[in-house]
This record gives structure tokens, C-alpha cells and sequence, in this order.
């Protein structure tokens, strides 16, 4: 157990009268973050977001006697403000934006990121949130001497949370980090969808939601076991050959109902076959964030499931903190924009970057693909306890000590994009080089090993005989087999140029290219989609072979 | 004659066991197995048939890799330990198998198949009732015994990891032979109200386990025990966090009957036991006597022991939390009676407001909130009526025991307008005794003045304060409560008055509210037409909504007068209608929807698609 205390001035607060609505946040003293504004436009989304978050902190998809909640964690930056929240069954992760636009500031703001009171009486409460009315925010330690009609007293709340639930809470910043694809979809489409699911009860297996993308035409939802189809009229992909996506835990999906009628569009970024997947629901202003363990059961929070995929510890202490240090001073930035102000490669910051998200210290934004400054807890927890030594990565360590794994071959596969870049002295147009690294090898009694790094040297395939990768494929992280090959793999990596010159006519007219190898939905995750934002983009891929 | 249950189950044991011999006799295997058994586990009683199809199932799954990730879910899924046999007699699957499960559960054994090994060895031991515990404990020592590495003494306590109660000796012994690593078991198994475990305890402090011997203690600690370990406490430890972390160590789980013990230690150690004391406030709470609640022990002492030294978020926390509701009203009478002026008493009552805990669950919660008694409430608005309107409106429950029959004498009598308007929209959802307050509340808004809108502004604000799923049945308010007809049925072309009272309206979180706004804004009224369409924002999502079919017809007719008074707002809704014919709901009433789209589009042709555009066919003319 992770013992967490918080101390608040008062409980939080909802007061509304006739002509003016207050919603006053009170934060843990220990960490003071001050906002105070005035909603100046979208109170409705901004109030039904955070009722959206409330339903997800008690939500719990199983029977069960082991029910923890922690209290929301709010970011104040300089362009956003976040909610964040877990919920009590450890598979759903819910994330409030709301753009600093909607809000008129009164008094200094002192960023920073902090509990919050929030109980389910106040969430109640939220519903007297008006257009009408003006509505105030307040969200700081202010406690009773500024008070003239609050309730209560000073209270300290101290709350155990089992480790697996922190972990949890740490694991999906690197699950959103992942590659994946990313499909934008009407909101009345995955209403159907859920709907039809709230209508028909499926009693027997399979009953994963399934994505299915077939080139050249939008891509479609079918429910199992029905195989009932919803079309996702506009959801457009760029995929030059047939994919299909599993995902399980569709009941959760529930949790967006209340927001698709007010939403304007849904943006569904998916990392795999039985990997998490994310909902972005856009609703003027303010945004919901749901994310999702790949199956209820599988919880975010097992160990050895995501971190495997994502080592949490980055070997270079030195430079996470240079890192951290840097973001806390800029709030916000790109990999890209970390590695260059810290003087290091992308691979390496993303290294350092990931093991701070899994120290709780940065968060990723799934949404701008970036990284921000979050500390999760007012002093770092011990990561030693949250992720214990794991049989695999200990199995793994055992093969490379005994000189068990042999690299067959490695192979970099390019994957070429024309993209227009927006500068300030006019367009400027790059082919753009993707490296996927295929690494082939002998681990073991294992003869034929497979893994796939793509540029930020992430995992992104993976191939074993073993009974593990047979029964769990991915979806539990990688078997000690490809832990091992990627140990030893990783340091023989070189870099090369990401980019070369092109032209206007090549972005606009250049053919889709095959891709290396077809791929099935039993393999690892997909090619990274989310950063593709220009819709110019077009893929063109080759192979060629490099010795280590 | 009709099948009897009686005949219906002999039969369907009969068809379900004729199937499994089928099944057993195909042996089917590769994609062909799944399809089998999940067409068979469709039928019923086939999970009460396990015992004869479990065993076949596993050893084919250990033979053929290939269809162990997806049927291995399913054999744990319906191995059941209840038997149905053939002559549709209900037994234990051990005992209806005979002796023929022995193999298997070796071979599991063997296999160190541990999920279906603790199914199998709980199959066994249920059968024989009266042993159960005794053999389950011999069975877990017998394994440990075996085991040589800390590996297959975990292994060992796994297998036996299900419901079983332990006893001191046995998990003496566990404890002996794993160490910390037995902590999580033992404290999974153990017997409710069993005296502590003083050896166990001593050992794995000995052991230096102290999260064992701690949390042993907790569970298992009785008062006596408890409140001597207090004392002593209170004399040797002299360093005050020292007293705090040491008291917490020792906070039993269950509690009786706090109020002596925590009475004692306030007394001895004051402040520096304060911390510990407004954690657990809960730990005292009123006890049931033949009359009712009373107060818990030693509570109204501990409450004017803190009131004394000016504990004051001890003795808010006390009031609060564990007091009844009549020591808090007293306390809060005995502030009044002061002079409410000075900041010290009103900071004081500001204290004993709100909720005084909250239990969070899995989408309802409890708050729990002391009511104000009737005098108390009148003296309060007397003395310091801003209090009344403010914090301490949460403690005004109107329902069947707090009816504030004097409270809102005074203050209809005041004209206040807040405190009516919120006791308006309390009783005006009370379908079981509304006589006297909603009919006080009904007269006072019928008598005021609907030219100058008044009543509107008053109606809408008691309206929209109402919450969300609390009324229970409409039609059976209308029928009882004379102040929700008149908010609800009499007026509604007064609210028309103004714009932004319908808007409130619709956003409120309470339904029926909001069927009441769209029947205003799809009134024959023309002012209604103006107002839908400011509130298109509001209404458009209604298409997508979950509503009742009467609710939701209302809702088309604001729609339709949204449209007809504005041609962009109608360009923008059209195309939200033709999305709502994409969703799935059976009772969705899709024909009421084309109908207001062909309305809509009849009167905007310009909005009007190609396929849309009637085509007019004439008779060439030679």
C-alpha cells in the first residue's frame, strides 16, 4: 500500500444561486496551485466533461471488494487545464482538457499540479452548472477566512492506495505514448455502436469490438458476436492493405454516452490488438480523454504488462533530470524539442521521457503529441516498490548472461513520407524517412525471434514461438525471449538522416507505396499513425539490409 | 398437459447428459472443439454437467496448444462443483463422479496446474462437509511440508488459496515455513471473531513482519485488550507523533464502542492525541436504544472536553460525524442563544455545516448530513438568516419527519424569496404527503403577480433547482401534489415570457423539467419560435439523446418550431436528423422524425437535396 495525504483547507464546494454558479476546488495545501476565473464561454461541455469524469472515478466493471479511488489531480499550464482521474476497477482513465480560452483569469495564476477534493455529492451538484449564470471556477488552498458562506472545516484526508493502482495510473502515460492509429469518427457512429451493444447482451464469446480498415474505403466497427457492422462514415486511414483491430472491455465505452450528443467529432487512437485504446471526445472548448485497458481484466495495472514495453527505468539518471528540469521551466514540448534543447537524440530522450512518465513526473498529451511537466505526487514514490523485479526481465538478464542470444540478422525498413512543412518563409517540402528496425535472432531454446523498433526505438512487433508469446501474443508485453534479443539488439542500433529534399508534385502526386511485409491482426502493435496530422502525407516503403 | 418445472428439468438433464456422451464420443478437436462446446455451453445445465466433460476438455487443451488460449477461459468459466445427474438429481460434482475425478486431479497435480487444481481440490473437500476445514488445513500443511524451495512453498499455498478458515496452529506453522511471504494468505483465511493471535502476533514481531503482527491485531483485537494497550501508551510514550504512529498501529478495525477509550486519552495526552482522534471520529457513533438513537458512550463528555480546550476541528468532527442529531441541534441552539455577531460564533457555526462524511461507491454515494429541527431552524433565521440561506440550507431536508411547518410560516410571512423558492423545489417532487407544505407553498406562488413576470422568474427557479432521478412517478405527482401541477401544467405559456427562463429549464439535469421546457417551446405560441431557436444549441442534442418516446416527441416539437423561425438553424439541424436515423434504438420513433424532416424541409425548400426535390412527371404532350 501507497500511503497518500492530503490536506484541504475545506471540502470543495458548488454554490449557485439565481444570477451566479461557484465551483470551488480545494486543492492539498502541500501543493498550492492557484486558478481563479471566470467561464467566459461552453459552461455546458465544460460541466457535462466533468460529471463524465466523476462517472469514470466510482465506475468498476466487477463485483469486487477491493475498491480504491483517489481524489482527481488537476494541471493548471499556460495553455490548458486538465482533470485527470483512475477508476476504481484500474481499467478506465479519464482526462478532462479544457483550453485556457474558455476561462477569464482573475488574479495571478501559479501553475503546477495538485489533488482535489471531489466527492460524489459534488459531482451531483455540478448539474446546477448554467449558461445563464455566471459561473466562477476557483480552484486553490483558500480555506476559511476567505470563506462567507462555505461549509466545514479544516480536514486532512489520508487515503492507502495498493501499488498496483499507482502503477496503473503510471503505465497509461506510456500506453498513450505508444505508436498506434489514429481514426477520426462522427460521434453518432460510435453512438450506434453503443447503443446497439446497451441493446443486445452478447452471452457467449468473442465479443471484442472490432476495427476493420480496408484501403481505400472508410474504416468500419463490427461487434461480435453478431458481426453487426456500423459503418464510420469519414473515418479515413492510409493503410495500403487490409487491418484489423481487436479491442475488448466495449461495455466501458458507456462512459462516453452521456458526451456523443453534444460532441463534435471523435478522435480514436488505437495501439493494437488487445492494446489500450483511447476516445477523444471533442466537445467545444474542452475535450474528454477515455482510455482503455485492452480487456477489463487485463488491468492497466499488471505488472510486467506495459512497462515491459516501455522500460520505466531510463539507465541515465542525469539526463531525466535534465529533462524534467526543462519541461518544468516550458511546461510543454515535443520529443523532438526535448532532444534538441537537451543536446541528445530522439531515441534517448524518449528513454528518459518514458521513465519519468512511469515516476509519475511528465505526463503525454495523446491529443497535442507532446510531453508535459506533471508531478503526480508531492515527493517521488519508490519505484522499487511499484515495479518489482519481474520474472521476465529476470529470465531475460539470464539468457544474456549465459551468451544464449545470437542476432541472426538486422535490417533497417524504410518508410518514406512527402510532407509539407509550414515555416515562416512559406512551405518547405521533405521526404520524410521512417526506420523501422528488424532485428532477427536465436534466444534460447527459441530459434526464430522477431522484433520491430520503430524510430523512437519503441517496440512495435514482435514475433516468438514460445508457449508465452502463443497464448498472450502482446497483449501482456513482450516474453523474455524478445526481452532478451531487444537487450542485446539495442545498443547496435545506428542513426541516420531522417530526411532528404522533395518537392510540391511529389507531395501531391506521389502513389502509395507497398508496405515491407503484409501484417495480420494477430501481430504486434501497427505503424505509427498519430503523427501523420498532414493529410498530404503519402507512404512510400523500401528495404535494405544493415550489418551490425 | 403442460410440462411441469419438475418434468422440464428431468428432461433438459436427460437432452444435457445424451450430449455429452455424444461429445465424448466425437471427440472433436482443432476450430471443430470450440464450436462444440460453445454451442453445448448454450444449453443449459452444462456447467453442472463438468464433472464429466471437465476432465476430457482439459487433457484434450494439454494435447493441442492451439486452442488452449481461447478455451482455457472457458473451462475455468464452467467447471462447477454442482452436479446434475441423469436422473436430474442435484449433488456435488466429487460425489457424483465416484472416484473417477482421482486421476485427473493427479494429473492437474502433476501438471502444476494450480487454477484447476484449487477447483478440483475444493470439489473433493466439499464433500465431505463437516471435515471440510480440518482436511483443508491438514491437505495445506501435508503440501507445505513437501515443498523444499520458497518457490513451492508459494506454489503450495496457491493451490489451497480459496475459502478455508485457519487456525492459530496452522498458521503458526504456515508462518514457520514462509516467513513474510505468508502474510497476504494468512490474513485472507482468517476466522471472523476469533480472539488475537498472541503467539502468531509475537512471532512476527519477533520476525520483524510488523505489517502482519499489525494488521492480525487490527482485525482480531478486542476492547479490553485495546484500551489496556492504550493506557500503557499513554504513560510510556512521551513524544507525541511517536503516540500518533503507535495509535494507529493499534486502531482496531472493528469498533464497538470507541467513546471511553478516546475519553480517556484526550484527558491524558490532549493535543498531542488530536491528530489520531479526528482521524477515526467515526469509530464512536450514536447507539440504538428501545426509544431510539441515544448518544454513544463517553460522547457528549468527549464533545464538551473539546468544546473546553477549543478543540474545535475535534469537536466539529464529533458534532458532526458521530453525534445525533439532537446533541448537534443542541449545540447548534447554544451558539445562537450567544451573540451571533461576533466572528468567533459565527466562524463556530460555519464549522458544524455540511456533510460530516461521505462514503463514495460505485455510482451512488451516502453524505451524511445532521438536519435542523423546526425550532432550531426558526431561531436560526431569526438570529442570522444569511446562515440559513447559505451553508446550512443542505441541513433542511424537507420529508416525512422534518416538515418545517413553523420554519415556513415565518418564512412566507418574510416573503423570502431564496428559502421559498428552494423549499418549493423539494416539495414540489413529494408525492406522498404533500398536503401541508406544498399546498402552503402552492397558494403563495399562485398569488403572485403573472404580468410582470414574477411568477415565471420564481416558478423557473424553484424548477431548476430540483436534482436529477428524483421524481419517482410523474403522473401520481400531478395527481397528489397541488404545487407540481401548478409549475409543471398550469403555466406553462407564462414561461414564454422569457427567453432565459426557458434556457434554464432545459439544462436542468431533472427531466421532467426539461419535457416541461420543450412543451413550452413547441407551443402554438409565437413566441416560442424566436426562443427554440436561440436554444438550438440545447435542443440539438435531444436527437441523440436517450428519451422516452413521449419525451422525445416533445422534444421534435421544439425542434420543429426551432426551424421554422430561422432557416440557418434549420440548414444545421436537418443534418443532425438525418444522423439520427443511423442510430440503432428499436423504439426510436423514426417515422415522427422523417415527418418533421419533410415538414422542416417543406418549409425551407431551399434546404432540400437533389433526392429530395419532388419530381413531377407529365404526360408528354404530342
Amino acid at each position: 500500500m501507497i500511503p497518500f495525504t492530503f490536506t484541504y483547507a475545506t471540502p470543495s464546494t458548488f454554490e449557485s444561486t439565481r444570477t451566479r454558479a461557484l465551483f470551488d476546488l480545494q486543492v492539498d495545501l502541500a501543493r498550492p496551485v492557484r486558478f481563479h476565473a471566470k467561464v467566459s464561454q461552453h459552461v455546458l461541455p465544460l460541466r457535462f466533461a466533468l460529471q463524465a469524469l466523476g462517472q469514470l472515478i466510482w465506475h468498476s466493471d466487477e463485483w469486487t471488494t477491493d475498491f480504491w479511488t483517489l481524489d482527481p489531480i488537476v494541471t493548471v499550464h499556460p495553455d490548458r487545464v486538465f482533470f485527470e482521474a483512475f477508476s476504481a476497477d484500474q481499467s478506465s482513465y479519464g482526462l478532462v482538457i479544457a483550453d485556457r480560452a474558455l476561462f477569464s483569469p482573475e488574479g495571478d495564476v501559479a501553475c503546477g499540479t495538485t489533488n482535489v477534493d471531489f466527492t460524489a455529492w459534488l459531482w451531483a451538484a455540478l448539474a446546477e452548472m448554467r449558461t445563464t449564470r455566471d459561473t466562477f471556477f476557483r480552484v486553490g488552498p483558500e480555506g476559511f477566512e476567505v470563506r462567507t458562506s462555505g461549509a466545514g472545516g479544516r480536514f486532512e484526508q489520508k487515503v492507502e492506495v495498493p501499488e498496483a493502482w499507482v502503477r496503473g495510473f503510471l503505465q497509461l502515460q506510456g500506453a498513450m505514448a505508444m505508436p498506434g492509429t489514429r481514426l477520426s469518427l462522427r460521434p453518432v457512429d460510435l453512438l450506434a455502436a453503443v447503443r446497439t451493444l446497451s441493446h443486445m447482451k452478447a452471452k457467449m464469446s468473442p465479443r471484442a469490438l472490432r476495427y476493420e480498415l480496408e484501403p481505400g474505403r472508410d474504416a468500419e466497427l463490427v461487434l461480435e458476436p453478431w458481426e453487426t457492422r456500423v459503418p464510420l462514415r469519414g473515418a479515413s486511414h492510409s493503410f495500403g492493405e487490409r487491418r484489423v483491430i481487436r479491442t475488448w472491455g466495449r461495455r466501458r465505452l458507456r462512459l462516453l454516452e452521456p458526451l456523443l450528443p453534444w460532441a463534435e467529432r471523435v478522435d480514436v487512437y488505437l495501439k493494437g490488438r488487445a492494446l489500450p485504446s483511447f476516445y477523444d471526445v471533442h466537445l467545444p472548448g474542452v475535450r474528454f480523454v477515455l482510455g482503455l485497458s485492452g480487456w477489463s481484466a487485463n488491468r492497466w495495472t499488471d505488472s510486467a504488462s506495459f512497462d515491459l514495453l516501455v522500460n520505466p527505468s531510463s539507465g541515465d539518471a542525469a539526463l531525466a533530470e535534465r529533462v524534467v528540469q526543462w519541461l518544468a521551466a516550458h511546461h510543454v514540448a515535443t520529443t523532438e524539442a526535448i532532444a534538441g534543447a537537451c543536446g541528445v537524440g530522439a531515441p534517448e530522450a524518449t528513454r528518459a521521457l518514458a521513465s519519468l512518465c512511469a515516476a509519475g513526473r511528465v505526463m503525454f498529451d495523446v491529443e497535442a503529441r507532446a510531453w508535459r511537466y506533471r508531478e503526480l505526487f508531492q515527493s517521488p514514490p519508490d519505484l522499487a516498490k511499484l515495479y518489482p523485479p519481474d520474472p521476465r526481465r529476470e529470465e531475460a538478464a539470464g539468457y544474456v548472461a549465459r551468451g544464449e542470444v545470437a542476432l541472426t540478422s538486422t535490417s533497417t525498413r524504410e518508410t518514406t513520407k512527402h510532407k509539407r512543412f509550414k515555416t515562416p518563409d512559406g512551405e518547405l517540402f521533405k521526404e520524410v524517412v521512417y526506420r523501422d528496425w528488424v532485428v532477427l535472432g536465436r534466444v534460447g531454446p527459441q530459434a526464430e525471434v522477431e522484433l520491430v523498433l520503430n524510430d523512437e526505438d519503441r517496440l512495435i512487433f514482435g514475433r516468438c514461438r514460445c508457449a508465452f508469446f502463443d497464448e498472450n501474443l502482446m497483449n501482456r508485453g513482450p516474453c523474455a525471449h524478445l526481452l532478451a534479443l531487444l537487450q542485446v539488439a539495442q545498443p547496435q542500433r545506428r542513426d541516420l538522416q531522417s530526411a532528404r529534399e522533395s518537392s510540391a508534385e511529389a507531395v501531391a502526386g506521389a502513389p502509395p507505396a507497398e508496405p515491407a511485409r503484409p501484417r495480420t491482426e494477430d501481430e504486434g502493435p501497427a505503424r505509427d499513425e498519430d503523427d501523420d496530422e498532414d493529410a498530404d502525407d503519402v507512404d512510400s516503403a523500401e528495404e535494405t539490409d544493415e550489418k551490425p | 398437459m403442460a410440462e411441469t418445472w419438475m418434468m422440464r428439468l428431468r428432461r433438459e438433464a436427460r437432452e444435457m447428459h445424451a450430449l455429452v456422451d455424444a461429445l465424448l464420443a466425437q471427440q472433436p478437436t482443432g476450430p471443430a472443439l470450440r464450436a462444440a462446446v460453445e454451442a453445448a455451453a448454450q444449453k443449459p445445465w452444462f456447467n453442472e454437467t463438468s464433472y464429466r466433460w471437465g476432465p476430457w476438455l482439459w487433457r484434450t487443451l494439454q494435447q493441442d496448444s492451439s486452442q488452449r488460449a481461447a478455451l482455457r477461459p472457458f473451462l475455468l468459466a464452467h467447471l462447477s462443483g454442482q452436479a446434475l445427474t441423469p436422473d436430474s438429481n442435484w449433488t456435488g460434482a466429487w460425489r457424483a463422479a465416484g472416484r473417477q475425478l482421482e486421476p485427473w486431479l493427479a494429473e492437474v497435480d502433476a501438471a502444476d496446474d494450480v487454477e484447476v487444481y484449487r477447483e478440483l481440490i475444493q470439489w473433493k473437500l466439499n464433500d465431505a462437509w463437516t471435515t471440510r476445514a480440518k482436511e483443508w488445513r491438514r491437505l495445506l500443511l501435508a503440501r507445505l511440508a513437501a515443498a523444499r524451495s520458497p518457490a513451492e512453498k508459494q506454489r503450495a499455498l496457491q493451490r489451497f488459496d480459496f475459502w478455508g478458515q485457519l487456525d492459530e496452529p496452522t498458521a503458526l506453522a504456515i508462518f514457520e515455513a514462509c516467513g513474510p511471504a505468508a502474510g497476504k494468505f494468512i490474513l485472507g483465511h482468517l476466522p471472523w471473531n476469533e480472539k488475537l493471535w498472541a503467539t502468531l502476533h509475537a512471532t512476527a514481531l519477533r520476525r520483524h513482519d510488523d505489517e502482519l503482527a499489525w494488521q492480525l491485531y487490527r482485525r482480531q483485537v478486542e476492547l479490553p485488550r485495546w484500551q489496556a494497550d492504550v493506557r500503557h501508551l499513554v504513560t510510556t510514550v512521551q513524544d507525541g507523533e511517536t503516540l500518533v504512529a503507535e495509535l494507529e498501529k493499534r486502531h482496531p478495525s472493528r469498533v464497538t464502542d470507541a467513546g471511553p477509550v478516546f475519553l480517556e486519552l484526550a484527558k491524558a495526552r490532549g493535543h498531542h492525541a488530536l491528530p489520531y482522534l479526528q482521524r477515526h471520529v467515526h469509530a464512536v457513533f450514536p447507539r440504538w436504544g428501545w426509544f431510539g438513537p441515544k448518544e454513544g458512550h463517553a460522547l457528549p463528555e468527549l464533545v464538551a472536553l473539546a468544546d473546553r480546550n477549543s478543540w474545535t476541528h475535534l469537536w466539529t468532527r464529533l458534532l458532526q460525524s458521530s453525534a445525533t442529531a439532537e446533541l448537534w441541534n443542541a449545540e447548534v441552539k447554544r451558539l445562537l442563544e450567544r451573540d451571533v455577531s461576533t466572528g468567533t460564533v459565527h466562524d463556530r457555526l460555519l464549522l458544524l455545516a455540511g456533510a460530516g462524511g461521505e462514503w463514495n461507491l460505485s455510482g451512488f454515494g451516502f453524505a451524511q448530513v445532521q438536519p435542523l429541527s423546526d425550532a432550531v431552524a426558526c431561531l436560526m433565521y431569526e438570529r442570522t438568516p444569511a446562515l440559513l440561506r447559505g451553508a446550512f440550507r443542505l441541513h433542511l431536508p424537507l420529508s416525512a419527519s422534518n416538515r418545517y411547518p413553523k420554519l415556513l410560516g415565518r418564512l412566507l410571512d418574510a416573503n423570502d424569496e431564496e428559502l421559498l423558492d428552494f423549499f418549493a423545489s423539494r416539495a414540489a417532487m413529494d408525492a406522498w404527503h404533500p398536503e401541508e407544505s406544498a399546498g402552503r407553498l402552492a397558494a403563495h406562488f399562485e398569488a403572485l403577480s403573472t404580468t410582470d413576470g414574477t411568477f415565471a422568474r420564481r416558478a423557473a427557479h424553484a424548477l431548476s433547482m430540483m436534482p436529477a432521478f428524483a421524481i419517482w412517478s410523474y403522473d401520481a405527482l400531478l395527481e397528489k401534489n397541488r404545487l407540481a401541477r401548478l409549475l409543471f401544467e398550469r403555466s406553462t405559456p407564462l414561461y414564454l415570457a422569457d427567453g432565459t427562463l426557458v434556457r434554464e429549464l432545459l439544462e436542468s439535469p431533472q427531466i421532467h423539467v426539461q419535457a416541461l421546457a420543450f412543451r413550452v417551446l413547441g407551443s402554438r405560441d409565437p413566441r416560442a419560435g424566436p426562443i427554440a431557436a436561440r436554444c438550438a444549441d440545447v435542443l440539438a442534442p435531444t436527437l441523440l439523446r436517450p428519451l422516452h418516446r413521449r419525451t422525445r416527441l416533445m422534444a421534435f416539437a421544439a425542434l420543429e418550431a426551432a426551424c421554422r423561425a430561422d432557416e440557418a438553424i434549420a440548414r444545421t439541424l436537418v443534418s443532425k436528423m438525418k444522423d439520427a436515423l443511423a442510430l440503432p434504438d428499436r423504439k426510436y420513433p423514426k417515422e415522427e422524425l422523417v415527418g418533421l424532416l419533410g415538414r422542416v424541409l417543406a418549409r425551407w425548400p431551399a434546404l432540400r437535396s437533389d433526392a429530395e426535390r419532388p419530381r413531377v412527371y407529365r404526360r408528354e404532350v404530342a
